[in-house]
């Protein structure tokens, strides 16, 4: 998520604005820069249509359901009728239980995996086995000192098209305590390993596609400068501010003696015209025994590695460096608690001022090793 | 915006890459004779060698991290070779152990250096053990 300095508003002195729809007056109590981004957030709601006096979200979209959903859905039952909005959302159910049931059938169907990767920021040299595929849940609580707390769920399928090519998608929404939720956006991720074996370092390439918008809390990465104002903006608002992204990594990664140790060095481009911002995770973690047991078992060390993580943000090309960025730590904790699956788990400590305070992290993920040869061998 | 306008790329692009490990398939490895290893790693030695409490260790994780590929019996499948032939189960173990830690992305054969040394001389004891087939 990349913090930019942007006018904090909030629901009541967007109310100001109505009044004084130009923003030249000086409203009691709000500041003049205040009063202008009240202004532009109305003209910009009068551009989309929901300018309209007394106009009310439906109550399942206010309060997040729908947007969870698909966003081109999402706003078609925004704009239909209130028959057609049943019909949507009932289509909309019966794709979600259709889903939901594949994925099941598949998972009963296939042996499967939990992964390895403690971190939830940084990157290891490691990609996806070629034809595995990989699903993920990862939701996270913050807590900001100024602002209501936040819920942000991270959706992710991994897949490993070549042991050296990962690509993956990933699905986001948030909810925000008192504001409601909203769909965030999606991104696509692809890592290429160039080196074939293994090397006293080992490089990965990454380049991700992001189309989201400014309500994204899943913390994926830091980048550039903070502005903890942002997370006081109403979510109404920061749903409407779309972006597009352009993010590369260069990953740097080893293995020794049971530890992992890794780097990366991440650069995010905002394509509208906006300056490349920059950002950095470390991590390290272990397995906490080195070999494993003869027997089967669920809580034996060799189950759990431990680790760290250090990420933020390093400010754009204008002012590259520390100041006025986010900073986290976070240890990382992962359990395989069954072949098939892992849980990850990170409280992570927001350390500069312009971090959020306090996050929990979870994550659950599970894999399918092979996936591509049993999806081909289903079609013959 | 581009994806709110074009409501259907979305499911396109997901489904395309949920496809396209059909046509993405690697090609076959050659077999572990045709590993190429480093002179090295041929006096890499196995220190669980023939111990059969690791060898049920190694049997737990192949299940766990190379049966979704190889077969539960090591038996392998259409492109990917078994691992129960002679030529697995008498080969060097210091080469065997470089191959599995190292893999070789041309054939397919992903490296498992994620793992601790520890539980790949597991696993290269627990391929040495398995009956032939």
């Amino acid at each position: 998520m990349g913090l930019r300095g942007r006018i904090p508003a909030t629901p009541t002195n967007i109310g100001i604005s109505g009044s004084d729809p130009d923003g030249t007056k000086e409203v009691a109590g709000v500041s003049p820069l205040r009063h202008a981004y009240a202004a532009r957030s109305q003209r910009d709601r009068k551009r989309v249509g929901f300018s309209e006096p007394g106009y009310r979200f439906p109550r399942s979209v206010a309060r997040g359901r729908l947007h969870a959903s698909w966003p081109p859905v999402a706003e078609l039952v925004l704009r239909s009728q209130p028959g057609e909005r049943n019909c949507m959302r009932r289509l909309s159910q019966v794709s979600a239980h259709s889903t939901v049931g594949f994925l099941l059938l598949l998972v009963a169907a296939a042996p499967a995996r939990g992964d390895e990767k403690p971190y939830f920021v940084t990157y290891d040299h490691h990609m996806e086995e070629p034809r595995a595929i990989e699903f993920a849940y990862s939701p996270s609580i913050g807590f900001p000192k100024d602002a209501g707390k936040f819920y942000s769920g991270l959706f992710e399928v991994g897949y490993g098209l070549k042991s050296w090519w990962t690509t993956e998608v990933y699905l986001a929404h948030q909810y925000t305590w008192g504001q409601g939720g909203a769909f965030t956006g999606v991104r696509w991720e692809n890592r290429f390993r160039p080196f074939q074996s293994e090397h006293w370092i080992n490089p990965v390439l990454y380049v991700e596609y992001a189309h989201i918008n400014e309500a994204d809390r899943s913390f994926r990465d830091v980048v550039g400068h903070s502005d903890p104002e942002e997370l006081e903006e109403p979510i109404d608002e920061l749903k409407q501010e779309i972006e597009n992204e352009l993010e590369l990594k260069l990953i740097v990664s080893r293995d020794h003696k049971g530890w992992n140790i890794a780097g990366n060095f991440i650069s995010e481009k905002n394509l509208s015209n906006k300056p490349w911002e920059f950002g950095y995770a470390l991590g390290f973690d272990r397995a906490l025994a080195l070999a494993a047991s003869p027997n089967p078992c669920r809580l034996c060390r060799e189950n759990f590695r431990a680790g760290a993580e250090l990420y933020g943000g390093l400010g754009d090309v204008y002012a590259f460096g520390f100041r006025d960025t986010a900073q986290y730590l976070a240890p990382v904790l992962l359990w395989r608690f069954a072949d098939s699956m892992s849980l990850r788990l990170s409280p992570t400590f927001g350390i500069t001022d312009g971090s959020v305070p306090f996050m929990m992290r979870f994550s659950v993920l599970y894999e399918i090793g092979n996936f591509g040869s049993r999806l081909r061998s289903l079609g013959k | 915006m581009i994806m709110l306008r074009m409501p259907g790329l979305l499911p396109a692009l997901v489904l395309a890459l949920l496809l396209s490990p059909v046509s993405a398939q690697e090609t076959p490895a050659g077999g572990p004779t045709d590993w190429k290893t480093p002179a090295s790693a041929v006096e890499l030695r196995n220190p669980y060698a023939g111990t059969e409490n690791h060898g049920l260790a190694g049997k737990k994780l192949y299940q766990r991290y190379c049966s979704s590929c190889h077969g539960k019996d090591a038996g392998g499948a259409a492109r990917i070779p078994a691992l129960t032939s002679d030529k697995v189960r008498g080969a060097n173990e210091g080469r065997l152990f470089w191959y599995v830690r190292n893999g070789n992305s041309r054939a397919g054969m992903p490296g498992w250096s994620r793992l601790p040394d520890q539980q790949i001389w597991q696993l290269v004891t627990f391929l040495q053990m398995v009956p032939e087939k």
